[in-house]
């Protein structure tokens, strides 16, 4: 542990950051065009070619409205809350791999004093363990926003949303138990080395995982089918109805960001994560380039399913939402966990 | 026996327990909301929780991680009973403050 | 700076100061909801110090179980149940809270005292995270794992596999007796 290592790791950190937001403000751009390719019109073109600008406008709409501050709000609470939710969703960046490691130049070897750059920014022991602890503190900030905002349409939005998020994180982590069984480790790098021969999805405990994750997925990030809370027809817009200006963009860019995390997990846990298919770059000092491209196609992917499930199917109604939740999605989970348990034993072999 | 974990020396690590621990009981002395005290009592098993991690990596056993772990599991299962007990009590006095919850004082 | 100190001692020395600040705080505050958000960020901060001191799978269960769920649920009830602030929080004037003040600080005195003295034999430094267990019946097989997770696991599963037992057992019958005691009455008023 020396201050090198701290160097690194600042410096992917603040590179990351960088990549994520713009690529968060592009998805937002992305949105209103799958929406618009969907519901047959043209989605925003006015503010550059092909629309390309509308984000930076978007930005700057956001800056520079008025801030209204309701009377009467806890104002520390009113004001921590969106930093609590954009906080979460930018930590859970910290421990997805965007490909294997990259050998370095021997001169840039010389000076920074080790020889493969991680593209991870941490690989800790409970890597897949932290994405659902990251979740579990997200649901601060909607309770939060709700209970601060001072008006009963937004507590009862945020009350909602949160019991939603928590029933789901259940089936989300014990789907996610199959998959760790499978792959013998919670690291992500290792569930990705684990993939390298078939992908987990097109093995029977990790498809009836993936189809249990996917839906939690969407349930956990408030994303049409289950957007009760923050329906516009509901209960005006839920927990962020007071939020105006650049707080209502705070939680704007969380969730959007929340949902581009999702499909990098989906992709890393069950679709190969960043494994160049068939092997065919192994050993080559390519490798990992090829695999970040790889990677970056399956997550393009997910990302435009979130939106292709948003313009396409109706919204649950709440008591649905919870009846699907705890009575079909979790005794489904447990029964995996089961399957996936005697898949390692008698098809695998033992484990690690 | 190692003294120092993680460039910390043990002893740091018993006295922040000890003042976690402390303001855990002046919580429970000095509050009348039935919900705080049940807070005050959450941090002084986390105290609890602090000393056996940090004799754990101490003495390298990792059996103090174990009882860590099911410590949290229980504490989770008394904070699930308590609370039910709170919300059955104010459902009928209308109040969590413990000073007014006193039917039977003679 | 002394020869020992490492950078991720510098953060147990932040970690620590945010958690007594928010520990201070929880006791304090005579608002519930401001208690409950200061547990949370030293439950937090807690969750920080154990990752200090590479306990990575405690600090992780901490932030799951601890904020995620326990947090979660006490500010569901403080809410629901729409707790008034506390208004004769007069620490300063009552002598009864002044005596229990002054109890408290000497028998944390004490114990810091104790700790302070408290001086062990010096091992050997490494801190190797394994863990191997035997099985007893005569034959040299065993398990031997490496790694946080793998070794609190495996001791879980092999060592401690009674405890886990009853741990189950007792969180099942503590989630019926919560779902008992908070259910409405359906035959009296509610």
């Amino acid at each position: 542990m020396d201050w090198n290592l701290i160097l690194v790791w600042a410096l992917k950190s603040g590179l990351l950051f960088f990549i994520i937001i713009t690529a968060c403000a592009y998805y937002t751009l992305a949105e209103r065009v799958v929406a618009a390719f969907i519901q047959d019109r043209r989605g925003p073109n006015r503010a550059g070619p092909f629309g390309l600008f509308q984000p930076l406008a978007d930005g700057i709409k956001f800056l520079t409205k008025e801030e209204v501050f309701p009377t009467q709000v806890n104002k520390a609470m009113y004001l921590i809350a969106p930093g609590i939710s954009v906080s979460c969703a930018i930590m859970s960046w910290s421990i997805i791999p965007f490909g294997g490691t990259i050998p370095l130049h021997n001169s840039i070897a010389e000076l920074v004093g080790f020889k493969e750059l991680n593209l991870q920014v941490a690989n800790p022991d409970t890597g897949i363990l932290f994405l659902l602890a990251i979740s579990s503190l997200s649901v601060y900030g909607i309770i939060l926003a709700g209970w601060s905002s001072n008006n009963k349409y937004s507590l009862m939005g945020a009350i909602r949303s949160t019991a939603q998020m928590i029933s789901y994180e259940l089936p989300l982590g014990l789907s996610l138990t199959a998959v760790i069984l499978m792959a013998g480790s919670l690291k992500l790098s290792e569930i990705n080395d684990a993939q390298k021969g078939i992908w987990f999805v097109f093995t029977l405990p990790g498809f009836m995982a993936f189809l249990i994750f996917s839906v939690a997925m969407f349930a956990e990030t408030n994303r049409l089918p289950f957007d009760l809370a923050e329906a516009e027809s509901e209960l005006v817009v839920g927990f962020h109805t007071e939020y105006g200006a650049f707080k209502f963009a705070l939680f704007f860019i969380a969730e959007y960001m929340n949902m581009i995390t999702m499909s990098c997990v989906v992709t890393l846990l069950f679709f190969g994560g960043y494994n160049v298919p068939f092997g065919i770059l192994e050993g080559s000092s390519y490798n990992a380039l090829a695999g970040i491209l790889f990677f970056l196609l399956k997550v393009v992917f997910f990302a435009f399913s979130f939106m292709w499930v948003r313009w396409t199917l109706p919204r649950f109604r709440y008591d649905t939402l919870m009846n699907i939740g705890w009575k079909k999605l979790i005794p489904w989970a447990l029964i995996n966990i089961v399957v996936s348990a005697v898949y390692v034993v008698y098809w695998k072999g033992s484990i690690g | 026996m190692n003294t120092l974990i993680s460039g910390v020396p043990l002893t740091y690590y018993l006295s922040l327990a000890a003042a976690m621990f402390a303001i855990g009981v002046l919580g429970v002395l000095l509050r009348r909301n039935a919900v705080v005290i049940f807070m005050s009592v959450e941090l002084m098993l986390n105290a609890v929780n602090l000393v056996f991690i940090a004799f754990s990596k101490s003495m390298g056993i990792i059996g103090g991680e174990v009882i860590v772990f099911f410590v949290m599991a229980i504490a989770a299962a008394e904070a699930a009973v308590g609370l039910a007990i709170l919300v059955a009590i104010h459902r009928h006095k209308k109040t969590v403050f413990v000073d007014e919850i006193n039917l039977l004082k003679w | 700076m002394p020869e020992e100190l490492q950078p991720q001692s510098i953060l147990f020395f932040i970690l620590s100061g945010v958690c007594i600040g928010s520990s201070l705080a929880v006791v304090l505050h005579k608002n519930p909801v401001i208690s409950a958000v200061s547990l949370v960020l030293s439950f937090f901060s807690l969750a920080g110090i154990y990752a200090v001191m590479n306990a990575i799978f405690i600090a992780t269960m901490q932030v799951i179980v601890y904020t995620g769920a326990i947090m979660v649920l006490v500010i569901f009830v403080i809410m629901l149940l729409s707790l008034r602030e506390e208004t004769n929080l007069e620490i300063w004037r009552n002598p009864v809270k002044q005596i229990a003040i002054v109890f408290v600080v000497c028998i944390f005195g004490g114990i810091l005292v104790a700790s302070m003295n408290f001086n062990p034999e010096i091992g050997n430094g490494d801190p190797i995270e394994s863990y191997k267990f035997l099985i007893q019946n005569g034959q040299n097989s065993g398990v031997e794992v490496k790694g946080n997770t793998a070794s609190v696991g495996a001791s879980t599963f092999l060592q401690y596999l009674l405890p886990f037992e009853l741990v189950s057992i007792l969180l099942t019958v503590a989630v019926i007796g919560a779902v008992v005691i908070a259910k409405r009455d359906k035959l009296n008023q509610s």
